[in-house]
């Protein structure tokens, strides 16, 4: 599994299923992944319906950056390993964090 | 917050507080009101200044007690002060306030001493289960965001009875946990959440049900007088303390005034405690009570509420 194939085939799905929980949160979350393997994707609850783009989002509520491979390690690992990799600076974010951790319950099906 | 150590041990009560309070004041200024009032504003509309918000809380505690001039004021920890220069600077009131964090004490001595209120303004490093003034030392007390870390509310709340004068005042400032979340997360292991906070930013501490404040006051010799839930008004205010911090990320990164790891975790816990007020796990009180005096006539209350909504304008 790569981080496309993560965000192309899975993610959609966790939008169409916590549908009610995305359309409250009603904002737009970006992922820069770097290194090999890596890319942006974005997921824009702020749409009806919900929209997951390969690419930038025009004005992402909230940015998250890593290595691609850093992501993959932890996908399917406890919330403690992501804590972690936030607090040692693994995990970088800018603007606001609360579209982070509430988007997390919607994506956690993929992301652990 | 959510589920730390339970606490009792005086001495590690205080190293829990220490440390997180001790951390610089001026990296809590970064994110705090210029009053440094480390509790939840209390708005007017939603996209009201915190700096006005946080000032009208500060107006309504004091209202809500009746401050007068000359009142001896208890403020069980007190922060960096921002009631107790309130209370002196606004009302004439004497202010006392409580707190373990030395750098705290030393910011409201050096604040006190700069803006001339060093005789109205006292500081001192106590425990609130440990408060060594004589009975009836006090008019009137008050307590913001500072019971989640007191472990004992009965015997607190006891204590405050007797620091009070007959029929004096009280109001108690404190966030709790809706009671279903509470029992559900004590019949569980400490999730990756619980644990965050207890490694990260509170070692000692706990919210407890609303009720149990309410037990405690009445367990403590207090008549309860009016109860106002202000839970969206912190909702509000995380979300302005949290907008301050992280524009101002990169700055203290480059400043090294804190750790980067303490940085990157207060980010996270005021951004985690947003979504706890707006997922309702977590709710805030202010509770208005009134030392009950058995031997003296009871004053009467105003017969409508009415008075309270005025004293809220």
């Amino acid at each position: 599994m790569n981080v496309a194939e993560i965000f192309r085939d899975q993610v959609p799905g966790l939008v169409r299923q916590h549908s009610d929980m995305a359309a409250r949160i009603g904002a737009c979350l970006q992922f820069d992944f770097e290194g090999e393997g890596g890319g942006t994707w974005s997921v824009d609850l702020a749409v009806p319906g919900g929209s997951v783009l390969d690419g930038p989002a025009q004005r992402p509520d909230c940015v998250v950056r890593m290595e691609a491979a850093e992501f993959l390690r932890l996908s399917g690992r406890p919330a403690e390993e992501w804590i972690a990799a936030y607090l040692d600076g693994r995990i970088r974010v800018t603007g606001n964090m609360v579209v982070l951790l509430k988007m997390r319950k919607v994506l956690a099906g993929a992301f652990g | 917050m959510e589920r730390g150590e339970p606490m009792g041990d005086l001495q590690r009560d205080e190293a829990g507080i220490r440390f997180h309070y001790d951390l610089p004041p001026e990296f809590f200024a970064t994110f705090l009101d210029s009053g440094m009032n480390y509790s939840c504003a209390y708005f007017d509309e939603d996209d009201e200044p915190l700096e006005a918000a946080a000032r009208r809380k500060l107006e309504l505690i004091a209202r809500k007690l009746r401050l007068r001039p000359g009142d001896r004021v208890l403020d069980i920890g007190c922060g960096w002060g921002g009631f107790l220069f309130h209370a002196a600077a606004e009302h004439g009131a004497s202010a006392t306030g409580i707190t373990l964090s030395p750098a705290q004490a030393d910011f409201v001595r050096q604040r006190a001493e700069e803006h001339g209120l060093s005789d109205r303004v006292r500081v001192e490093l106590v425990h609130a289960l440990a408060m060594p003034y004589a009975p009836e030392s006090f008019d009137k007390i008050v307590t913001v965001g500072a019971i989640e870390h007191i472990s004992d509310l009965p015997k607190l709340f006891t204590d405050c009875a007797r620091l009070l004068t007959p029929h004096g005042w009280m109001l108690v400032h404190g966030m709790s946990r809706p009671w279903p979340l509470y029992q559900r997360n004590r019949n569980e292991p400490p999730g990756a959440e619980s644990k965050f906070l207890r490694e990260q930013i509170f070692p000692v501490g706990e919210l407890i049900p609303f009720r149990e404040h309410i037990a405690a006051l009445e367990v403590g010799g207090f008549e309860v007088v009016d109860v106002e839930n202000i839970t969206d008004h912190y909702t509000l205010t995380l979300l302005r303390w949290l907008e301050n911090l992280q524009s101002r990320e990169e700055e203290l990164f480059a400043q090294g005034l804190v750790d980067p790891t303490r940085l990157r975790a207060q980010v996270a816990f005021l951004a985690g405690s947003a979504v706890g007020f707006q997922d309702d796990g977590i709710r805030c009180y202010q509770t208005l009570c009134r030392k009950i005096s058995a031997a003296i006539e009871r004053p009467p209350l105003p017969l409508r509420r009415d008075y309270l909504e005025r004293i809220s304008q």
